[in-house]
């Protein structure tokens, strides 16, 4: 499965947000040996474009965030312990327990987020251990922690790519390195393509602490049209038709609501159709970089495609791999079909 | 190291030690033991030494916390309950093994996204977690994780500088210890005991101690190492880098004053750094077998760990050393002056 290894070698690097130069560049790599032209921008999206030799065409643009949340050094205890905040969007309560990187001075370490054990806890001590009160042990004094890291350095967890049971993998920052995998395995197909449209994928930052990187690629490429790939909470154990969560293993899911133009929907589903593929439908849950790209500049068309991932802002994310294939098949015919002018959506 | 990494990268929740005793059997295969079994999952080898001398036993538990599979959900999430304290909070977003062909799973949580403000803060119990092995229907799940298929934690033993992480240096520390110091010559006979069972209430111990009733019993452990931030001085138990620990009491034993003070002093004859364990909290197999056999002295010389029964725990080579060559000294000073009248 080449989708499987793409996935792989960019959940492998550790891109928190705000430093994901890493994984754009990664991306980059990937798509110049497809055979796109690449850029950047100084905030740090990494840009791929596909040209179609139809003069005037319109431009399609397809995003997918290279960041993922994370934690941030705020301190030191005399031990030398590593005082730690949120960044962008753990939740304090998966910490006990968890191996970390610290993304210090020189290289990364690892550390760990320890408990006091049970034999030492007093009784009824059972509540939450909030943020403030965690920390991570290298094993190390506080000189020797001081030497490796400083204040404001980055911490993410410990890299895992876990193959499950049939297509099934459990791994870190699915959100959105799956949609970044998505864009690669898209690109690889539209290279055998004729396209009437000129295509850029765009491997952006700091969707999750509010999509900076897709409001500036808007604003820089004006797209006629510009579709965000990313993942959705799918449905777990004990929260099966729930309506805040997608099914999971199923269809890729498409985002209905006032952002969207029904046209753009529509054609969306008719080329799921010609593949005998289809969507979910779901309305707007919120926070996706589409958000953003809409209320860019004078307005954007724009659609939304997330995939049902399970445990979400966890290093232990976990998708199927046939929904973000058929995600792939279907966005292929999709940019094919589409025409230089775009008429049937604009 | 290597044996150690083994040890405590292998399956073994109360029970379920199959994977432990193997290595065990493997390493003392090795040095020309041949290995005594019982009916209940005990594991033993026998140095014999001089008629007349004592006959010593070194004891330490081959399980570590785990979970055992209960039951499954129509998803195909499994069901688990703990064998062993497990803290509900260190649960979350955890990779996990699945019985003895090591399948992968994970311990998942609801996204942030989805949880409302009181739900954020609290705790979420095990019953509200579930294994995921990525089955995708009930079937699929019972085919590859039936009922009574244990779990453990799945953490990568790592030499970290001076300090080693692993899941399950309770007691995986006190195993390699015993397998380091039956290496050793003495005119004592010496009994190496893996015993299973010690997180569910120390079920081993009380056959071994039966069986061999030995002159005295030396429990190996990994204790708790409370030296962390908002952790007063006195409630600490023990320091990482502070060197074995010694223990005067814990909630199920009192050791007998005249051993454990032929212990000390034999750590400060032999220069090895030593702590006293400053808590009588837990308890060890050293309770069972002195209950158990009518009051045979037992000590407890123990590897002081950060974080023992979570996922990762942390303890120091130093410490390591230290209880080898304590344990070694002391059986040489026993061989030498015989057991305190």
């Amino acid at each position: 499965m080449e989708i499987k290894q793409t996935l792989k070698s960019l959940v492998s690097i550790h891109s928190i947000t705000c430093k994901e130069e890493d994984v754009a560049e990664k991306f980059m790599q990937m798509m110049k040996e497809i055979g796109f032209e690449t850029w950047k921008d100084q905030i740090g999206n990494g840009y791929t474009k596909l040209k179609t030799p139809k003069t005037g065409a319109k431009t399609i643009m397809l995003t997918a965030h290279g960041d993922e949340s994370g934690l941030v050094v705020t301190g030191f205890t005399d031990e030398g312990f590593v005082r730690i905040a949120d960044w962008s969007g753990i939740d304090f309560k998966i910490l006990p327990g968890s191996e970390v990187v610290l993304h210090g001075k020189k290289c990364n370490y690892p550390g760990v987020i320890g408990i006091l054990p049970p034999h030492l806890q007093k009784p009824g001590d059972k509540k939450a251990i909030p943020e403030s009160k965690l920390y991570i042990d290298m094993g190390t004094d506080l000189k020797e922690t001081k030497n490796r890291v400083d204040i404001g350095d980055h911490v993410t967890f410990r890299r895992r790519f876990t193959e499950l049971l049939g297509d099934r993998i459990a791994t870190n920052a699915l959100d959105d390195k799956l949609g970044v995998t998505v864009l690669v395995e898209l690109g690889k197909k539209l290279m055998k393509r004729k396209l009437d449209v000129n295509v850029i994928l765009v491997c952006t930052t700091r969707e999750e602490i509010g999509a900076d990187g897709a409001k500036r690629a808007a604003l820089e490429i004006g797209p006629d049209l510009a579709i965000a790939v990313d993942t959705c909470p799918g449905e777990q154990f004990g929260l099966s038709g729930s309506p805040d969560f997608e099914p999971f293993a199923k269809d890729p899911v498409l985002e209905i609501g006032p952002m969207v133009a029904e046209k753009t929907n529509k054609a969306l589903e008719d080329a799921a159709k010609r593949v005998n593929l289809s969507f979910k439908r779901t309305t707007w849950w919120g926070g996706t970089e589409a958000d953003q790209m809409w209320m860019a500049g004078l307005g954007t068309n724009v659609g939304v495609i997330t995939i049902p991932i399970r445990y979400l802002h966890q290093p232990v994310e976990m998708v199927d791999l046939a929904t973000a294939e058929n995600t792939v098949s279907i966005l292929d015919e999709f940019v094919a079909w589409l025409d230089s002018d775009m008429k049937e959506i604009l | 190291m290597e044996l150690l990494k083994k040890l405590c990268d292998a399956s073994g929740p109360p029970g379920y030690e199959e994977e432990v005793r193997q290595v065990i059997i493997e390493h003392f295969k090795g040095l020309g033991f041949e290995p005594i079994t019982d009916h209940t999952g005990n594991l033993f080898f026998v140095k014999e030494g001089k008629p007349g001398k004592p006959r010593i036993m070194l004891d330490a538990h081959l399980d570590e916390v785990g979970f055992e599979v209960i039951g499954h959900s129509g998803d195909g999430d499994l069901r688990v309950k703990s064998i062993g304290g497990i803290d509900d909070r260190v649960l979350g977003a955890k990779h996990v093994l699945v019985g003895s062909k090591k399948l992968k799973g994970v311990l998942g949580m609801k996204a942030p996204h989805n949880q409302d403000h009181n739900e954020y803060y609290a705790v979420v119990p095990l019953k509200a977690l579930a294994v995921d092995i990525g089955a995708k229907d009930k079937a699929e799940a019972e085919k590859n994780a039936p009922l009574g298929t244990h779990v453990v934690f799945d953490t990568v033993t790592e030499e970290w500088g001076d300090v080693i992480k692993g899941k399950s240096f309770d007691d995986r520390a006190g195993c390699w210890v015993i397998c380091k110091a039956m290496e050793m010559t003495t005119d004592c006979t010496l009994i190496a005991s893996f015993t299973f069972g010690e997180e569910l209430g120390m079920l081993g111990a009380k056959f071994s101690a039966r069986r061999f009733a030995p002159d005295i019993m030396i429990s190996l452990e990994g204790t708790s190492a409370g030296d962390m931030p908002e952790v007063p001085e006195h409630q600490q138990c023990s320091k990482m880098h502070g060197g074995p620990v010694i223990t005067f009491e814990d909630k199920s034993i009192i050791i007998p004053r005249a051993y454990r003070e032929m212990l000390e002093d034999t750590a400060k004859k032999s220069k090895i750094e030593y702590q006293y364990k400053g808590t009588v909290t837990g308890g060890t197999n050293a309770g069972r077998m002195q209950f158990e056999t009518g009051g045979i002295p037992c000590v407890v010389i123990a590897a002081p760990c950060r974080y023992i029964h979570s996922p990762v725990s942390l303890v120091a080579k130093k410490d390591l050393t230290g209880m080898i060559e304590l344990t070694k000294a002391f059986i040489t000073r026993i061989d030498k002056e015989g057991l305190p009248q």
